[in-house]
């Protein structure tokens, strides 16, 4: 595919260790445009990389084909203007520039440092005054610090009025008025700091599932997509000052918060799309707000509805209600050190995300993992798909007003959380897959807990089928309710369950095998309706299979050492990996950009669930206001991998 | 009253001016009262990440909350009394937990659960995080852990139960007319 598109675009492309393809971003939208229509369905992820000590940002593109099973990486580089941010720029003052008044004040001076010495912010004063003196140009940064205590002033043997002139300079200085009235302004601060011209176009017009994550990389990096049809921030608020993922961001700066605030989207914007789509119905419509606390969007997912009497007419979801910035954490840490916040993220499903996050920290470093490790692990994964595909099962029952579920799956939930306390000691946040192996061993006791499970569980999933399966409300509610179709699906970016039940035959244990999943049989579940019910049907038969992992692992797992020798501290050398697993709702991916120290540079999260949910607005469109609760429980959400 | 006993301290160490406001009849009252509510609490279902999940559990079949009275979670903040703050609370929530609290009626108790309702826990340096839900409400227990097994969350309930147990709340709510009642009058 490289050489295709070496013939395609020979000027403007660049490809870099057979992998990375650097595009011209003038050339970008022609390339995706070429991509898309030679095999590259599946949109994986967009991101930036804020490279700004360098002068450039970069935005990555993974584009995967499904029929090709190829990953393609598109890179394009966005340079930053030659000046850098106008709070931080080191800007002179000219001597020749004075005005007289000033120079009057300025001859006093003798240079005797003394002001220098005094001064508690560590000012160079003597330099500053004594170098204007002698027509040298210098540098206002450092008068920014004054904090006008006047001590310099007082001890000044000639009584020079050292305050009068800074106060003059500062005034003077355009670039620190700017600033001061940008201070004073939020809302002028608000806007996305005009230093830097990142702009690339937008791809949403070819992919579905772009929108999302466009947003989000201008949420959180403010590089702006040309030809977006709704650029806003996503994630954060829109009071947020700043974006947090650049380099130059302040942690320590605090944000205002108005607790008075009820829109979060723009409600200029929600009036004119109401009153355009009232013109071509006819008829008045209503707002009606689900969440951020509603039982059925489990946790602080936000809904707002345009409802036309019981008919969803639109859908604006609003996220973000949960973001904690795990990214931007796992950017000051040490590599060791993410896996427990990985497991915070998508908080039902643990064990996936700590292999997510270690899968391309091994490829980066080329690890051993040893062959006990990797059944461990096998076993944990498959464990917890149960656990999280039993959560989904009772809290969509639930949503639906089945509340017998919950207590059943909750039986069998604890059960699998005992053998997980007999691996690592912890119910839910596991922190047990680490590079090169597992933190535990399986004891004995656990061996014969797991056998019970094996044993047992077949029957319990019977129970399970006999409750719903064929239940009639259920029946009544989910045939044929929020229909996806195989196309649509991969057009949004839609993986896991939710593609399979689209008779959509992908898994990533079988197209890409990680761990050892390649000596495991076991087959991939799908359906062809596309329905609420069909994707119901497909979880339970994933436990199914999940269960037939498990028993082959256990029987097959060999004796030996459960961690490789790694080194102790973690420092990988130059360069991006991206790992993909497949969890019980989709693709999960991490992309670590690594500059070879012990931190990782850039950490971004392919959250499923993120993907899945942006198909949402499609599938509840038209809809009766009652179906979006079991299509969105359906879709299987967890807002903490959303969010981040 | 005030010239019938003189001001000194009495054995339990109060004034006498204060012995003004202890209402004997609603005592009784009172114990009732608080004796239903302990008994049979209504929890708000406010969960926002992975504290919930173990909310969950408690209220599932191995450990059932209902041993308590409290199997009835309220899906809104007007039918609860105790709000288990189950979660990570940033900065887009903030308004919320505050607006759903607000709407809860009296009386109304807070329970901080897991590190990040307590401090920000493992998020504090985020710049999007809310350290400590108390900064908007009031709490009145707090459950540490990350996220604090179940029992340790029965535990908690448990001693919230005992505090209610002591409140007067009926008392406090006299007292406040009675004192409003004064002031006007001295005014």
């Amino acid at each position: 595919m490289i050489d295709e598109i070496k013939l395609k675009f020979p000027h403007d492309v660049e490809v870099k260790e057979n992998r990375d393809i650097y595009v011209k971003k003038e050339k970008l939208f022609e390339l995706c445009k070429f991509l898309k229509y030679s095999g590259y369905d599946h949109l994986s992820l967009i991101t930036g990389v804020d490279y700004s000590a360098n002068g450039y940002f970069e935005v990555v593109y993974h584009m995967y084909s499904y029929s090709r099973k190829n990953m393609l990486v598109i890179k394009t580089k966005i340079e930053t203007k030659t000046g850098s941010k106008p709070g931080s720029e080191d800007v002179k003052i000219k001597a020749s520039d004075l005005s007289s008044d000033v120079k009057k004040l300025i001859d006093l001076c003798v240079g005797c440092t003394i002001c220098t010495k005094k001064c508690p912010q560590g000012i160079d004063v003597k330099s500053f005054i004594f170098d204007l003196k002698q027509g040298k140009d210098v540098s206002i940064k450092d008068v920014g610090r004054c904090i006008e205590c006047a001590i310099c002033q007082e001890k000044c043997p000639k009584k020079v009025e050292i305050l009068k002139i800074f106060s003059i300079l500062k005034k003077s200085n355009p670039g620190e008025k700017e600033e001061r009235e940008a201070v004073k302004d939020p809302k002028e601060k608000n806007k996305p700091e005009e230093d830097y011209d990142l702009t690339v176009p937008s791809i949403t017009s070819l992919y579905n599932s772009a929108d999302w994550h466009e947003r989000e990389t201008y949420d959180l990096l403010g590089i702006k997509f040309e030809g977006h049809p709704n650029l806003r921030r996503i994630l954060l608020s829109d009071t947020f000052i700043g974006h947090p993922l650049r380099k130059s961001f302040d942690l320590t700066k605090k944000q205002k918060i108005d607790m008075t605030r009820e829109f979060e989207i723009d409600k200029n914007y929600l009036d004119k799309t109401k009153k355009e789509i009232e013109l071509k119905i006819g008829t008045e419509l209503m707002h009606v707000n689900m969440g951020p606390q509603h039982p059925s969007t489990h946790g602080v997912l936000r809904l707002r509805l345009l409802v036309d009497g019981e008919v969803v007419v639109k859908m604006y979801p609003v996220l973000g209600h949960l973001h904690r910035g795990i990214e931007k954490i796992g950017e000051n840490l040490r590599y060791i050190q993410v896996i427990p916040y990985t497991d915070r993220l998508d908080y039902i499903t643990g064990m996936f995300n700590n292999m997510a996050y270690v899968k391309p920290l091994e490829d980066l470093m080329m690890l051993e993992v040893t062959e006990r490790a990797e059944y461990l692990r096998i076993i944990a994964m498959e464990l917890n798909r149960i656990t999280s595909h039993l959560i989904w099962f009772c809290t969509w029952a639930m949503d639906m007003g089945a509340l017998t579920p919950y207590f059943y799956a909750f039986r069998e939930r604890e059960r699998i959380f005992e053998i997980f306390e007999g691996l690592c000691g912890a119910r839910m946040m596991y922190n047990y897959i680490r590079p090169g192996g597992v933190s535990g061993d399986m004891g004995e006791k656990t061996e014969l807990k797991l056998r019970n499970f094996i044993e047992h569980f077949p029957e319990n999933l019977k129970e399970y089928h006999t409750l719903l399966t064929e239940n009639e409300i259920i029946k009544a509610r989910t045939v044929g309710v929020g229909k996806l179709k195989a196309e649509d699906a991969i057009n949004f970016g839609v993986t896991g369950p939710m593609l399979m039940a689209s008779g959509f035959e992908y898994d990533i244990r079988k197209a890409h095998p990680y761990s050892l999943y390649e000596d495991f049989k076991f087959s991939i579940p799908t359906r062809t309706e596309g329905d609420t019910y069909a994707r119901y049907i497909v979880r339970m038969k994933e436990m199914e299979e999940s269960h037939k992992i498990i028993e082959q692992a256990i029987n097959k797992m060999p004796e030996g050492k459960i961690m490789a020798n790694i080194p102790k501290m973690l420092t990988p050398p130059p360069g991006d990996a991206y790992g993909k697993i497949e969890t019980s709702k989709g693709e999960l991916g991490f992309y670590i950009v690594s500059d070879g120290s012990p931190n990782p540079y850039r950490l971004r999260i392919r959250s499923p669930s993120f993907c899945n949910l942006s198909a949402l607005p499609f599938l509840c469109e038209g809809e009766k206001i009652a179906d979006v609760v079991a299509i969105s429980g359906s879709v299987d959400i967890t807002l903490g991998c959303i969010d981040r | 009253m005030e010239t019938l006993i003189p001001d000194k301290k009495i054995h339990d160490g109060k004034k006498a001016e204060e012995y003004e406001f202890e209402n004997i009849i609603l005592t009784s009252v009172d114990k009732v009262l608080s004796w239903a509510r302990y008994s049979s609490m209504w929890p708000f279902t406010f969960s926002t990440a992975c504290c919930a999940i173990e909310m969950m559990a408690a209220a599932g079949s191995h450990n059932d909350l209902s041993r308590f009275g409290m199997e009835v979670f309220r899906a809104t903040p007007r039918q609860a009394d105790l709000m288990i703050v189950a979660g990570t609370i940033t900065y887009k929530m903030a308004p919320r937990v505050r607006r759903l609290y607000d709407q809860m009626p009296e009386p109304k108790y807070v329970i901080a659960m897991g590190a990040c309702a307590t401090s920000g826990g493992p998020f504090h340096m985020s710049y999007g995080v809310m350290n400590g839900v108390d900064k908007i409400i009031p709490v009145d227990i707090y459950i540490p852990g990350c996220p604090p097994k179940l029992e340790a969350l029965i535990d908690g309930i448990l001693k919230l139960r005992e505090r209610i147990k002591e409140d007067k709340h009926l008392t406090r709510k006299v007292n406040e007319v009675i004192k409003s009642v004064k002031n006007m009058r001295s005014k």
